[in-house]
């Protein structure tokens, strides 16, 4: 005698929540990928702080507000640790299709929002937990925050950006099925962030590149958290920050949405 | 005869793995030699070390008159290795490959032009010589292959599992090349196969290899008879204890696949008969029944315990199929 | 039983030089990027993209740069910079020759594995000499000025190919004993830290901390000073002023030459061990 399921409607959150552990754990079982996400920005930060501190604190405007160049750099490292870990969702994005995990989800009830929400969740994670990493560090090497406020506001837009920059991995990932060709994009956001004033400071920039960084919306977010987090709390640099990257975020995964679903119809 | 290939106690370890324990080998010049073992019996180490590829952790071998360790540039102008996986670079095209193995080893230009051509006329891969090699199916990949090994005409040619995945035809196609090459060029030839029928046709000796040891070596026909009795193996329904008590008294057990019992029949085919007649009085039902000459499976599972994996090939007589009860 | 020979193509004498086959060994390398240029575009444009983004963003601070403006300090450093990729590329396409096991049919051939090591070496020299160019015209569009003429610009060349050799050496090094694609992070990591725990981004004048100390230490920065020379005018003191100085080359070319030696010998000893 069988007996008779009772069909039930697939629960996005409790699938989310399924999706996102996995993809937590297969972060946190992959030393290789997490390691290097937090020993790099932060050897880029001592670098840099030790190579610029003297060039530009002997610019006296840029002196006042950035006592050590390690002020400037937090959210640039956070900024970088976020690059370096969420190219992670595109390529495991890949390796699932690839391997056929992706198909078997897509057959079974599991809603393509979860699948998505899952696969980021992990870097949003991560980033968060860089945010934090970074200010604690560099803090303890001099750099100094004005409270606890602004680190809220850094940790969560850590969170969002690694959410868009994660997205657009899995576009890659969904579009390309190959970790190769999602690795092969990390080098343009690089590019991204070197057109920004993420690491150079954009009143000191000279011609056509202090332009260009002016209209990138990483310089926007960048320099409302060095605001929030050198001159104190101000609520419309906190408006800019986590509204321009929520925008990001939100953009990414409307672009991954549109991506899996295009991949269904051509699966079915 | 001189042996063209002499290897005495060859070993190859990784860390604590013996991939190959102890081979002795001597080939004389003109022979075909056939290395058949199943897959991680330590062929292609073996022969990786006989082309100087890797270095033996303890014995020596000499090929063309050479050390292998101490005098791998002699030994390497004397032989021509097509391995496992067709060694080609996808992006270049054919006719470009075998030009540049031919400067590889020493070919002056000109010279290598034609004799680019010529093989690969020989190998039919003519129209597609300007083609990218990754665009290449895989029987073609292998033609290449052998094409690129040939360039210099050597002494000795190393064929490691060359016909593994090819279609029958291209199979066929390799074999012929392969006798012609022995028979027109006197070239030696030491292939590794996990088929029998690919060792039984091509080769005058074989050594069959399993663990990295050579358990059988010699003339596949003498190697046959050796085993003597043909093999009889049975399927029956339901239960094979009764059936396996008849069996015995037919002759001794040998290794069998699946559910199936295998004895080798002591007194020949003309035991056919009793054999059924005395499973029918013990009240067995006959499922399947096959009678074969002993073929190099059998070979191998006597010295072995063990079929050869996924390659009995080597069936001569037909099967007996019993009537449903 | 003797077996019947058919008469022996006539093959033309065995021993062509070692030149033809490293000169093979190019072409092939050579073509290799022509069907693929994806595997080297990035090696020509991010040295161009860093001196753009460094000169931009320092501009302001030129007398900082040994005198001179932060354009000039950049741009040798670039060029030093995309000579390393042009040697890690190299390092990275024998990976790639080993996954598809075609390196096999090196080791097979009946030449000295110098002269395999050797075609590698040429093919990065090559490499270089195309990034370096390309990295010099986007400076001169950029406006650079090169006081040392065209004796500066021949010691930055002879700089980058220097380091594009030594690049290559450490690339290949690795990968004859990884013998995958695996290691690639590995060269580049080393080849990242070489390059900027020295001058390469400001001179050690400005440096503060415990950056100076090492920079010191690093033979790249010699080698920085070296390519410099015919842009920049106080990288020494006294400084030599415009113009290319012995004193400002020849620890520059010691780097380059212990460097060659003990990576070569680095590279070779992995390439020995492969197989006999």
């Amino acid at each position: 005698m069988t007996v008779a399921l009772a069909p039930h409607r697939p629960n996005v959150a409790r699938q989310s929540l399924v999706l996102s552990r996995r993809a937590v754990l297969s972060i946190v079982r992959q030393p290789q990928v997490v390691l290097p996400s937090l020993f790099f920005p932060l050897f880029f930060a001592a670098l840099n702080a030790a190579a610029f501190d003297r060039i530009t604190a002997a610019q006296p405007d840029f002196a006042a507000q950035y006592p050590s160049f390690l002020d400037f750099l937090l959210p640039a490292t956070v900024l970088q640790g976020v690059l370096f870990g969420s190219t992670q969702a595109g390529t495991e994005m890949a390796n699932d299709i690839e391997m056929g995990f992706f198909d078997r989800l897509l057959a079974s009830p599991v809603s393509r929002t979860s699948i998505l929400v899952g696969r980021l969740a992990g870097g949003a994670a991560l980033g968060a937990a860089q945010a934090v990493f970074f200010a604690v560090v560099l803090v303890l090497f001099g750099a100094q925050v004005t409270g606890i406020g602004p680190v809220l506001v850094l940790v969560v837009c850590s969170s969002l950006l690694a959410v868009g920059i994660g997205g657009f991995g899995v576009v890659l990932g969904i579009r390309t099925g190959s970790a190769e060709a999602v690795q092969g994009a990390f080098p343009l956001i690089f590019v991204l962030m070197f057109t920004s004033s993420a690491f150079f400071p954009r009143e000191l920039m000279t011609g056509w590149y202090g332009t260009v960084a002016t209209y990138n919306p990483i310089s926007w977010i960048l320099e409302a958290l060095r605001e929030l987090l050198t001159l104190g709390w101000s609520t419309t640099e906190a408006v800019v920050a986590v509204a321009t990257s929520a925008g990001i975020a939100a953009l990414a995964i409307v672009v991954a949405l549109r991506a899996l679903r295009r991949r269904l119809v051509l699966a079915a | 005869m001189t042996p063209i290939i002499v290897a005495e106690g060859l070993e190859r370890r990784f860390g604590d793995l013996v991939a190959v324990d102890g081979v002795d080998l001597s080939i004389d010049a003109g022979e075909v030699f056939g290395f058949l073992g199943p897959n991680g019996a330590g062929k292609s180490t073996t022969v990786r070390m006989l082309t100087t590829l890797l270095k033996p952790t303890a014995g020596h071998a000499r090929v063309a008159g050479y050390d292998v360790v101490r005098q791998a540039g002699e030994v390497r102008r004397a032989i021509g290795v097509a391995l496992q996986d067709a060694a080609i670079d996808p992006l270049m095209t054919g006719s470009e490959l075998v030009h540049l193995q031919a400067v590889l080893h020493g070919i002056p230009a000109k010279v290598a032009d034609q004799r680019g051509k010529e093989l690969l006329e020989r190998v039919g891969l003519t129209a597609a010589a300007d083609r990218r090699v990754g665009t290449y199916s895989g029987g073609m990949r292998r033609r290449l292959d052998l094409a690129l090994s040939l360039v210099h005409e050597p002494e000795v040619l190393f064929l490691d599992e060359p016909t593994t995945g090819l279609d029958p035809m291209s199979r066929m196609a390799l074999w012929e090349e392969v006798r012609f090459l022995n028979r027109e060029r006197g070239t030696t030839v030491l292939l590794t196969t996990q088929y029998l029928e690919e060792a039984d046709q091509l080769a005058g000796r074989i050594a069959i290899i399993d663990h990295g040891r050579i358990v059988k070596k010699g003339e596949p026909r003498a190697l046959k008879a050796e085993v003597g009795s043909p093999t009889l193996m049975v399927e029956v329904d339901g239960d094979p204890l009764a059936a396996a008590e008849v069996l015995a008294t037919f002759g001794d057990e040998r290794p069998s696949e699946h559910r199936a019992l295998a004895i080798g029949l002591t007194g020949g085919a003309q035991q056919l008969t009793a054999v059924v007649r005395a499973l029918d009085e013990a009240g067995v039902v006959v499922r399947h029944m096959e009678l074969n000459a002993p073929t190099l499976d059998d070979v191998f599972a006597e010295a072995t315990g063990r079929r050869l994996e996924g390659a009995a090939d080597g069936s001569e007589q037909g099967a007996v199929e019993a009537a449903p009860a | 039983m003797t077996a019947a020979t058919s008469p022996r193509v006539d093959l033309g004498g065995r021993r062509t030089g070692a030149g033809s086959v490293v000169a093979q060994l190019l072409v092939r390398n050579l073509r290799g990027i022509a069907r693929m240029p994806s595997a080297f575009i990035p090696t020509l444009v991010m040295p161009v993209f860093f001196v753009v983004t460094f000169a931009g963003a320092f501009g302001f601070a030129g007398r900082a740069f040994g005198n001179g403006n932060a354009l000039s300090w950049y741009a040798p450093m670039a060029v030093i910079q995309g000579a390393s990729f042009s040697g890690m590329t190299i390092g990275l396409s024998t990976a790639r020759d080993f996954e598809t096991g075609f390196f096999d049919r090196f080791l097979l051939a009946p030449v000295s594995r110098l002269t395999l090591l050797g075609g590698a070496l040429g093919a990065a020299v090559v490499r270089t000499l195309a990034t370096t160019t390309v990295v010099l015209v986007a400076a001169a569009i950029g406006g650079v000025a090169v006081p040392g003429g065209v004796v500066g610009v021949a010691v930055l060349y002879l700089s980058a190919i220097g380091i594009g050799i030594i690049g290559a050496l450490w690339g290949l090094g690795l990968v004859y004993r990884a013998q995958s694609t695996r290691v690639g992070p590995l060269i580049q990591v080393g080849i990242f830290l070489a390059i900027f725990l020295s001058t390469a981004q400001v001179p050690i004048s400005a440096m503060s901390g415990w950056l100076p100390g090492v920079a010191r230490m690093n033979p790249m920065t010699n080698v920085l000073r070296m390519s410099r020379s015919g842009f920049v005018p106080d990288q020494l003191d006294p400084p030599a002023g415009f113009g290319v100085s012995w004193a400002e080359m020849w620890p520059g070319l010691v780097a380059l030459g212990l460097g060659t030696l003990v990576l070569g010998a680095f590279a070779l000893r992995g390439m020995r061990r492969l197989s006999p």
